[in-house]
C-alpha cells in the first residue's frame, strides 16, 4: 500500500500558480474602480494564501491493489474513490520551482474522471506511478 | 499482419461537410440576385460562384483523394487531412456503440453518417465519418456483429404512441427551431427570412386569435408557441420511432427505426456502463418508464431503447440478462433537511409570488403570465418534496449500484453496471454533524450522478468492483 500527501513547498509553489489568474483579471474586471479592483485582490489574496493552501495540506491518500482514495478538506470535506486498475494513465507535471522542491503535480486519468495531485513528493509520486502501472 | 477486410475513401458527402462554408459564400449573391430580379448582378454572381467552385472542387478533391479507411480483424483505421495528416486507429476490442444515421439528405446521396464510441471516455472517444452505405453496414458489421434478428421489443399501435410522446423533447425542439432561424438569417439574409417569418407566423396568428377567445393576450401567444413546439417535436419523434425495432444477438443490442431519418444502433453489451430509468411528467402520466443505456462515452441518446410498464420487469431481462431494475430501496430520512432539496423552488415561488402581488396591485394585465412560473415553482417544490423522500443510493450484495435522484421534474434511476466508476462524497458542517454527504458518481460517458444528502456510512460502504 502506498500513502502520500502533499509536501509544504509544493503546495506553496502552487498557490504562488494560483496568484496569477486575480493578477491577470483585476485590471481587465475592475479597471472602472481601483477600490473594488483592491478588496477583490486582497480576497484573491486571501484565498490564495490562507484558504487553499489549509485546503491543500489536508489532501492525504492511500493507494493499493483495489482503489485509490484520497480525502481532503479541512470544514468541507470530500473523499474520492476510484479502482486502481481503471486508471488508464498516469501524467506528471514539473516546473522549474517545483523541481527545486523536490515535487511535481501528478494527473490521475479514468475514462470518467481526472485527479490531479499538486505538490506531490518526487519520491511518493514515483511509487503511486508504480503501482498504477502495474509494476 | 492483418487481413485487410475492406478499404476506400471515404464518401464525396465528407467534402461537402467540408467545404460547405463556401458553397454559402456561393449561394448568397446568387439567391439576393434572383429575388432582386437583377439579371446583371446574376451573370456577375455566376461568374465568380464558378470561379469560387472551381477552386472549392481542386481542394475537395485533393482532400478526398488523401483520405480513407481500412478495416482490419480487429482494428478500423482511418486517415484524414491534407498537409497535417491524421491517423487514428479504433480498436474493435474497444468499440462500445456503434450509430448508423441516415438522414433524407445522406439518403439523396447514398451516403450513411457512421458515428463509432469507444470505451474510453477521455482521449479519442469517438469517430464520425461518412461513408456510402454497403461500405457503412459492413464496418458495423465487423466491428459489431449482429447474427439474429430476434425482436424483444417493437411497439405497435398505443405503444408506439406512448414511445412517440416519452421520446417528444420539446427543449430541444426550441433550440433547434431557434437555431435554424438564426441560420437561416446567416445564410439567406434578413429579407428572405423575415418573408419566411412572416408566412410561418401568419399561420400561427391564426390560432393565437382563437385562443385569445378564452385566454389573455400574452397567455395565448405563449400557448400558440408551446402548441406550436410540442407539435414540432410530436411529428419529429413519431418520423423518429417509425418502424423502431430493439433486438439482441449475442453480445450485440440492436435498436433501429426511422421514417426519412434512419437510425441504427449497436452496443456492446460488455461495454454498457449504466442503465437509465427517466421518470418524465410524460411518463408518469403514461406510467411507462423509458430505458436508456450507456456505453464508453456515449451517453444513452434522445430516444429510449424500450419502454416498459411497472410489472413488466422481464422485459428489461431479456434485453439485460442477469440484471433486475429493483428500485434503490430508500434511504433513512431521520436528519435529512428539507431545506436542501425545495430551496430553488422555494426561492422561486417567493420572488414571483411577490412579483404577483405587485402586479395585483400596479399592473393587474400582467398577473395571469406570472402565474406560468408560479406555478412552474410550485412544481419544484412539487418535485424536491417527492425527491426529499426518494432520493437515494444502495447495492444488493454482489450487486449494482443503484441510485435514485430528481432534476427539475424528472427523476432518474441509475444502475451502475461498469466499475469504471469515481464515487466523491462531499460535506459541509451541517451534514457531517447529521452524518450525511452529497454522493456524486462520475461514469465514463461523462455522467455526472449527483445524490443528495446520503448517510456517510451507506456511501463508505459501496463496493465499486462488480
Amino acid at each position: 500500500m502506498v500513502s502520500f500527501q502533499l509536501r509544504r513547498a509544493g503546495v506553496w509553489v502552487v498557490c504562488l500558480w494560483a496568484l496569477v489568474p486575480g493578477a491577470v483579471l483585476a485590471p481587465f474586471l475592475f479597471w472602472q474602480s481601483p477600490l473594488l479592483g483592491g478588496l477583490f485582490c486582497l480576497f484573491w489574496l486571501a484565498a490564495c494564501l490562507w484558504a487553499l493552501p489549509r485546503r491543500l495540506f489536508s489532501l492525504c491518500g492511500t493507494a493499493n491493489l483495489g482503489e485509490v482514495r484520497i480525502t481532503a478538506g479541512v470544514l468541507f470535506k470530500s473523499s474520492r474513490r476510484l479502482l486502481t486498475h481503471r486508471v488508464s494513465a498516469v501524467s506528471r507535471l514539473t516546473s522549474p520551482l517545483l523541481r527545486l522542491c523536490g515535487c511535481c503535480v501528478l494527473v490521475l486519468v479514468t475514462s470518467g474522471a481526472l485527479v490531479v495531485l499538486p505538490g506531490l513528493a518526487n519520491e511518493d509520486a514515483d511509487r503511486l506511478a508504480a503501482l498504477l502501472g502495474g509494476d | 499482419m492483418e487481413r485487410t477486410r475492406l478499404q476506400g475513401h471515404f464518401h464525396f458527402v465528407y467534402i461537402i461537410k467540408i467545404i460547405q462554408k463556401g458553397i454559402v459564400l456561393c449561394l448568397v449573391p446568387l439567391v439576393q440576385a434572383l429575388l432582386d430580379f437583377d439579371l446583371e448582378s446574376l451573370y456577375r454572381a455566376l461568374g465568380q460562384d464558378a470561379a469560387i467552385l472551381a477552386a472549392l472542387a481542386l481542394a475537395g478533391g485533393l482532400l478526398w483523394g488523401r483520405t480513407g479507411y481500412r478495416l482490419t480483424d480487429g482494428a478500423l483505421a482511418l486517415e484524414r487531412g491534407l498537409l497535417v495528416r491524421r491517423r487514428s486507429c479504433l480498436l474493435r476490442s474497444e468499440v462500445a456503440v456503434l450509430e448508423q444515421a441516415r438522414p433524407p439528405w445522406l439518403r439523396l446521396t447514398g451516403a450513411t453518417r457512421l458515428t463509432v464510441y469507444l470505451a474510453r471516455g477521455r482521449g479519442q472517444s469517438r469517430a464520425t465519418v461518412y461513408l456510402p452505405r454497403r461500405q457503412a453496414a459492413a464496418v458495423a458489421e465487423v466491428l459489431l456483429p449482429v447474427r439474429s434478428d430476434a425482436v424483444l421489443f417493437a411497439p405497435t399501435r398505443a405503444e408506439r404512441m406512448r414511445l412517440t410522446m416519452v421520446s417528444a423533447n420539446l427543449a430541444a425542439t426550441g433550440a433547434l427551431v431557434l437555431v435554424s432561424a438564426a441560420q437561416t438569417r446567416k445564410l439567406f439574409g434578413q429579407g428572405l427570412e423575415q418573408r419566411l417569418s412572416e408566412l410561418t407566423l401568419g399561420q400561427l396568428a391564426q390560432v393565437e386569435r382563437l385562443l385569445e377567445l378564452v385566454l389573455p393576450a400574452g397567455l395565448a401567444w405563449l400557448a400558440t408557441m408551446i402548441f406550436a413546439l410540442w407539435g414540432l417535436a410530436l411529428f419529429w419523434s413519431l418520423l423518429s420511432t417509425a418502424g423502431f425495432r430493439v433486438c439482441r444477438s449475442g453480445g450485440v443490442i440492436l435498436a433501429k427505426g426511422g421514417w426519412g431519418n434512419h437510425l441504427e444502433r449497436r452496443i456492446a453489451a460488455g461495454a454498457i456502463s449504466c442503465c437509465e430509468v427517466r421518470l418524465t411528467p410524460t411518463a408518469r402520466l403514461l406510467r411507462r418508464r423509458p430505458v436508456y443505456l450507456s456505453a464508453g462515452s456515449y451517453r444513452g441518446g434522445d430516444m429510449p431503447v424500450l419502454v416498459y410498464k411497472p410489472g413488466d420487469e422481464a422485459l428489461v431481462q431479456a434485453l439485460l440478462p442477469g440484471f433486475s431494475p429493483d428500485p434503490p430501496a430508500p434511504g433513512i430520512l431521520a436528519g435529512r433537511g428539507l431545506g436542501l432539496f425545495l430551496w430553488k423552488g422555494a426561492a422561486g415561488f417567493g420572488f414571483f409570488a411577490a412579483l404577483m402581488g405587485v402586479s395585483l396591485w400596479r399592473l393587474p394585465q400582467a398577473t395571469p403570465l406570472l402565474a406560468i412560473p408560479l406555478l412552474l415553482c410550485l412544481g419544484l417544490v412539487l418535485a424536491g418534496l417527492e425527491a426529499w423522500a426518494t432520493e437515494g443510493v444502495s447495492q444488493a450484495p454482489g450487486g449494482p449500484i443503484a441510485a435514485q435522484y430528481t432534476r427539475c421534474f424528472t427523476r432518474r434511476i441509475v444502475w451502475v453496471l461498469t466499475g469504471d466508476v469515481s464515487l466523491t462524497c462531499r460535506q459541509t458542517p451541517f451534514s457531517e454533524s447529521v452524518g450525511r454527504c452529497s454522493l456524486e458518481l462520475q461514469l465514463p460517458c461523462r455522467l455526472r450522478v449527483r445524490v443528495r444528502a446520503v448517510k456517510q456510512w451507506e456511501a463508505s460502504r459501496l463496493k465499486l468492483a462488480l
